[in-house]
């Protein structure tokens, strides 16, 4: 779907047509999931978060003023979501006491995502990630976006998100062997 | 050389680890359409409560989210939020009730007009100038727990009855600080009569008549207490050959006084160099009226001035409003 035939949809679904925002749906439901499951390493949080990332978007439509892809939009939405998420979980790390947990005081959820998700060694990486972190290295390295459409998505300057980029790509390597001196280097085709 | 593609470990990773399809359609078209219904009976549960809430309320935040006129004063601040809702906008969202929800409703309305008449029929029975609580007691004890009581404690209700004027003479020394009514209006309406309303009284004890209703089986206890001496508002009828109209004069509410109306139109008028709203009314077959609102520059007063058609036309009503603006 192109970005006419997205705007097309959305103004029919303002003027009161809900059975089109099915079609939204079928669109962005799996790369979304996509996003928030590489973010938050589970697959159960992903599929709430894609759910609460469709509906919430569908509430605030009207809010949708077209300055901004439909795509960088909904994407935003997502990478609130998940930064919320992982901001809760981190939480729960520092004040167990607010967080369930088993008799010995261990969060043994959070214990299992990220080693389910992706295991050794990548786990160690992803941990120190921030969400920023996190969306970059998906969206750049995965998706293989541009930084333009990143930038508009994290309302950032393109030039500030390819630094930050380099930096997250150094902080990998202090975790990860594989790839010793690359970021030293200075990866300008990154 | 220059690694043509330095973060590949990362990729690599990520690529690996196989992405579960999902399928949320459903679910997520389920919670869109279940938010909706919530709406629906959030709106059905307003139109239920529009009577009280006019009653107790003066019909302020049930109106949220319809057409709406706002008025400034000579500063440019907002003095006057008024949103539309017109019967028959009431109606639409009634008839798209689930059948059972229609009939609910219809139901509670019957009764609200049933309590309607009670308290009109408490209120004839005071002596002018005096005031009485009422507490009902509620039929749905878990229902009662969600209605929120802006003005007093939970199921009581306040009425007065006001004293009559026949003159702006009798009447002055009462209001006279406050504002000035004129005798006459346009040469032909002569000032009829005027009541007084003050705002309503607090000196109830709830959980005594809460007692009383329990202890004796009643539906509602009727307390008369000692009447509040804070102006609320006046409202004086003018009468000619043709019929009357009427004039109020109430303490508008601090900062955006917000309110509502059911007419079929709604317009943005001046009076003078106030900004004020006209709205018409008309329902069935009986003659449309029209009904001019404005808060006075300079003061906190809000005015109104509303005649049938057949008495005073639209023009007629403004330049009346507009000499009741000017009096001095």
């Amino acid at each position: 779907m192109n970005k006419i035939e997205i705007e097309q949809l959305l103004e029919e679904i303002k003027a009161g047509a809900l059975e089109q925002y099915e079609v939204i749906i079928d669109h962005y439901q799996q790369p979304i999931f996509t996003y928030c499951y590489h973010m938050l390493g589970h697959r159960q949080d992903a599929e709430d978060a894609v759910q609460e990332v469709l509906f919430r978007a569908y509430e605030c439509l009207d809010q949708y003023s077209y300055s901004l892809s439909f795509s960088a939009w909904i994407y935003r939405i997502a990478f609130n979501h998940c930064a919320n998420v992982l901001k809760r979980r981190k939480l729960s790390r520092f004040l167990p006491f607010l967080f369930n947990r088993d008799e010995d005081g261990r969060n043994y959820v959070e214990e299992q995502i990220d080693r389910n998700y992706l295991g050794e060694p990548f786990d160690r990486i992803w941990k120190r990630l921030t969400a920023e972190e996190r969306t970059l290295m998906i969206l750049r390295v995965l998706e293989e976006k541009e930084y333009d459409e990143i930038a508009a998505l994290l309302d950032k300057k393109p030039a500030a998100l390819r630094k930050q980029f380099e930096r997250a790509l150094k902080k990998c390597k202090r975790y990860m062997p594989a790839m010793g001196g690359m970021a030293d280097d200075g990866p300008k085709s990154v | 050389m220059m690694d043509p593609n330095p973060f590949k470990p990362i990729q690599e990773m990520l690529i690996a680890k196989p992405v579960p399809k999902v399928d949320v359609k459903e679910k997520v078209m389920a919670a869109i359409m279940a938010k909706k219904m919530e709406e629906k009976k959030i709106m059905k549960k307003k139109i239920g409560l529009l009577l009280i809430a006019s009653m107790l309320v003066g019909a302020s935040s049930v109106w949220a989210g319809m057409k709406m006129i706002e008025l400034k004063n000579e500063k440019g601040e907002v003095v006057l939020t008024m949103s539309q809702y017109t019967d028959e906008e009431q109606q639409k969202v009634v008839q798209e009730l689930p059948q059972e929800e229609q009939v609910k409703l219809a139901a509670e309305e019957k009764e609200l007009e049933r309590k309607s008449e009670i308290m009109t029929n408490i209120m004839n029975s005071l002596k002018p100038g005096t005031t009485a609580a009422v507490y009902w007691v509620p039929k749905n004890e878990e229902e009662n727990k969600n209605i929120v009581w802006a003005k007093h404690a939970p199921n009581i209700t306040v009425v007065s009855n006001p004293v009559t004027y026949t003159s702006w003479k009798d009447m002055q020394p009462v209001v006279g600080k406050m504002f000035t009514l004129p005798t006459e209006l346009g040469g032909t309406f002569k000032f009829h009569e005027g009541d007084v309303y003050y705002e309503d009284s607090d000196k109830y004890d709830a959980e005594a008549m809460k007692e009383e209703a329990k202890r004796d089986k009643k539906e509602y206890v009727v307390k008369e207490i000692p009447s509040s001496d804070k102006f609320d508002y006046a409202t004086v009828s003018y009468r000619s050959e043709k019929g009357s109209i009427r004039a109020e004069v109430r303490m508008a509410e601090e900062g955006n006084a917000l309110t509502g109306t059911n007419a079929q139109v709604m317009e943005k008028v001046m009076v003078g160099s106030n900004e004020a709203v006209l709205t018409t009314h008309k329902s069935g077959n009986d003659d449309a009226f029209n009904w001019v609102i404005w808060i006075k520059n300079g003061t906190k007063l809000e005015y109104s001035l509303r005649a049938s058609e057949k008495v005073a036309s639209k023009e007629e009503l403004l330049k009346l409003a507009k000499q009741l603006n000017e009096t001095k």
